[in-house]
């Protein structure tokens, strides 16, 4: 007989990729989307080990072959850990299936138990991504030891496990602090953002700190300081395998291991209680008569839109980190001398490549588009709107209002966030790189535009390819298709603006004649759509 | 002497400073009752239900279960114990018949005799064909007669349920009923709270009103009742609280 925390396990992980509702329905729709999902598995997947061989072959070409398996692992360890502040206390609490799991005759800790292996297997599948090619990239620049193959596996397998402890463990402190509260889900969301901000900023000043007069100078400095200083229990690792300290792996693999023990014990006295105070069914607030109020439907639907991303955490933080990134961006900017450093880059492009001084005086704004274009399609909560509904969509559906205006109210939080936030970085950046009229033009569309896009498109993913069936929301605004398909997706056209800017201010024309096009198309669209409950 | 299955004393739970959403409560429950469980909303029902099987923190007071209390030996209480809550939330990703394998799993229920239960009660409550679907494809009621199919696997001593009755089709609300009887007279006993006071008076051998989180009035359902319908003692008890 199995243990039952493997039963809770293997129950959650039934609903994560959709094999299973594939397997098992007749419905030709439901099996395409897993195949299409499968598909774009399969491919992010070998993007992912191209895109990883080739900077573990950079660095061992560079000399650096020592210092690489510890270096994945911390910047594993790193992205692990801020997709899982990403998530929060989401993945213990306040889950859809806390009374029927909480009924069943199994303890607290294998509850929480089980809840932070499913965390920790989803996150090793990305570690595995990582390690596999830089391991076999390490033992064709070192030689191949099958004691050195001991350490990376022991290593890989528990990479993920102390980040996603920590992450976890501040979202449980997060979420324990606010519980009682009534306005916890913005207080958590805010916490979160100012977390997720703390981060970016000792991510920036970090990167740089570690610049250096030449390239490989700079990727050696950032190697050695990934394993050294941001994330010292890589560098335990690296001492096994230099043979330097044989204890090195095993204080790794034991202090991730304990204090998953250790998180789960310190939790369980407490998991009721906060379980209780956030789904917490008895406090009232006493109703007043001026309360009422009248609004039009798509007003109404908007407002309620905006106090559904306000009051979930776990949505407000997926939903806003882009735009977030943007004013972050953009403030950091204005402390920034930017004409120093243009004058900078100036001075290094004269002497090594002088015709690309005139290229970046005169495409920097174009370039920033395609940068506005990254962030922006970081994240969309216009992308889960839909699927949040969940098990009460009905109620929506059958609200006496075209399927065009819930969609569109639900898009429009994404492009109103998107638009303030891009737009202010556009600026900031226009008046700092002393942008022309076409400069100023195409930043301040392209960041209108493709914050439109982004909603647009989001919600009309999400249509297609809603998910309603999930227990907790982080399934939905994380990692659900629409999310990621818009974000991937989002990127890869950022990069390729980028790419692109060298054509000057008619690259970012066309492309914005494209966005508005395919805006006109799908709200054109969304007139003969239709929602229902199924 | 008689068989106590569910002993409550002096329950208290309260949700933030204010308010007390359970004030005191205490009732027995012994093997072979059907004890209804009624008041209005928000009267503190599905608070002390969901205390009961061991969901819900609370705040004073003791819980036992054959004799074990739930703070102290939860996992012990909640094998013996089923619950169906108002509206069962169940994984729609799975079929049927992989729920009711989950269910059997955690419960520890043989194969041999988690296929009997699963083909009786499937046959009874006529979802036997249905079993290989997705739950996400299930109406309201199918969730509910297949939520209550996993709480019979085990065979429960207590069983408690919140609302059984709601998004039954009549036919699968009479055998609820049936089966009621049949666990009652096997030595079980049955905990459900109740809007529909004509069931509670026909299916309970004893009933309890809950009003504001007191226990108004509970025992054997003649004596709470007297001459009149139960109807009325639920109406006179919203008047006033002195029984």
């Amino acid at each position: 007989m199995r243990a039952k925390w493997m039963l809770l396990t293997k129950i959650q992980l039934m609903g994560l990729l959709g094999l299973n509702r594939a397997r098992n329905t007749s419905d030709a729709r439901v099996r395409r989307r897993a195949v299409g999902g499968a598909v774009a598995f399969a491919v992010v997947s070998l993007l992912l080990i191209a895109y990883v061989t080739l900077f573990a072959v950079v660095f061992c070409g560079l000399g650096l072959t020592q210092a690489v398996p510890a270096a994945a692992i911390a910047l594993t360890a790193i992205i692990t850990f801020f997709f899982s502040l990403l998530q929060g206390g989401s993945i213990l609490f306040a889950l859809k299936d806390y009374d029927a799991v909480m009924s069943l005759p199994v303890s607290k800790r294998a509850v929480i138990g089980s809840r932070l292996l499913v965390s920790y297997l989803v996150n090793l599948l990305f570690c595995l991504g990582v390690m596999a090619p830089v391991t076999v990239v390490y033992f064709v620049f070192a030689g191949f030891s099958f004691a050195q193959l001991a350490v990376i596996l022991a290593a890989t397998l528990c990479a993920p496990l102390l980040p996603v402890v920590v992450a976890t463990a501040i979202g449980t402190l997060l979420t324990a602090l606010m519980a009682g509260l009534r306005i916890k889900g913005l207080l958590q969301g805010l916490f979160g953002v100012l977390f997720f901000a703390a981060i970016m900023v000792l991510s920036f000043a970090f990167s740089f700190s570690m610049q250096s007069p030449d390239a490989a100078g700079n990727m050696a400095a950032a190697v050695d300081a990934l394993a050294r200083y941001v994330y010292p229990p890589a560098q335990w690792v690296s001492m096994t395998l230099s043979g330097e300290a044989v204890w090195g792996i095993f204080a790794f693999v034991g202090v991730s291991v304990a204090a998953a023990a250790l998180f789960v014990l310190a939790v369980s006295p407490f998991y009721s209680k906060i379980n209780a105070a956030l789904l917490n069914r008895g406090a009232r607030v006493a109703y007043k008569a001026g309360d009422v109020k009248s609004a039009s439907a798509f007003a109404s639907l908007l407002g309620r839109e905006f106090r559904r991303l306000f009051t979930s955490s776990v949505y407000l933080l997926n939903g806003v980190s882009g735009a977030l990134l943007l004013v972050l961006g953009g403030v950091a900017l204005l402390f920034v001398d930017a004409q120093a450093f243009i004058d900078l880059l100036r001075a290094e492009a004269e002497t090594e490549a002088p015709y690309l001084v005139e290229f970046f005086e005169q495409n920097l704004p174009y370039m920033a588009a395609g940068l506005v274009v990254l962030f922006i399609g970081m994240s969309c909560p216009a992308a889960s709107a839909l699927s949040l509904e969940g098990s009460s969509r009905g109620l929506l559906f059958s609200m006496p209002v075209s399927a065009r205006t819930i969609l569109l109210a639900k898009a429009m939080p994404t492009f109103l966030i998107d638009g303030a936030a891009s737009l202010f970085f556009s600026a900031v950046v226009c008046a700092k790189v002393g942008a022309g009229a076409a400069g100023w033009a195409a930043l301040l569309s392209t960041a209108v535009i493709f914050s439109a896009f982004t909603a647009l498109c989001g919600i009309f993913l999400n249509y297609k390819l809603p998910k309603y069936d999930w227990k907790a929301e982080a399934n939905v605004v994380k990692s659900s298709a629409p999310v990621t398909i818009l974000v991937l997706g989002a990127m890869a056209i950022g990069f390729l603006l980028i790419g692109l800017s060298f054509l000057g201010w008619y690259a970012v024309a066309a492309f914005n004649a494209v966005c508005i096009v395919l805006c006109v198309a799908w709200i054109a669209y969304f007139k003969g759509a239709r929602l229902y409950a199924g | 002497m008689e068989n106590k299955i569910l002993e409550i004393r002096n329950l208290s739970k309260s949700y933030g400073k204010d308010k007390k959403a359970v004030d005191g409560l205490s009732l027995d429950v012994y093997a072979g009752d059907i004890y209804g469980f009624i008041g209005q909303n928000g009267a503190g029902k599905t608070t002390t239900l969901r205390a009961v099987t061991g969901i819900l923190d609370f705040d004073a007071g003791e819980i036992y279960i054959d004799g074990k209390s739930v703070k102290q030996q939860p996992v012990a209480c909640k094998a013996v114990t089923a619950y169906i809550p108002d509206n069962p939330d169940l994984y729609e990703y799975l079929t049927g018949v992989q729920y009711l394998n989950f269910i059997g799993d955690m419960f520890g229920v043989d194969k041999a005799l988690r296929r009997e239960r699963v083909e009786k009660y499937a046959a009874m409550f006529r979802i036997e064909g249905d079993l290989g679907s997705l739950i996400g494809a299930y109406s309201h009621g199918m969730k509910q007669k297949l939520a209550i199919i996993g709480a019979l696997l085990h065979a429960p001593k207590l069983m408690v349920l919140d609302e059984p009755f709601v998004g039954l089709d009549p036919e699968a609300a009479f055998k609820l009923k049936q089966v009621f009887r049949e666990m009652c007279a096997a030595g079980s006993a049955i905990f459900f709270s109740t809007h529909v006071l004509d069931v509670a008076e026909k299916l309970c051998n004893k009933i309890a009103i809950i009003k504001g989180g007191k226990l108004i009035a509970s025992g054997d359902i003649d004596a709470v009742r007297g001459d009149e319908s139960l109807e009325a003692v639920f109406m006179e008890v919203l008047e006033s609280d002195a029984r």
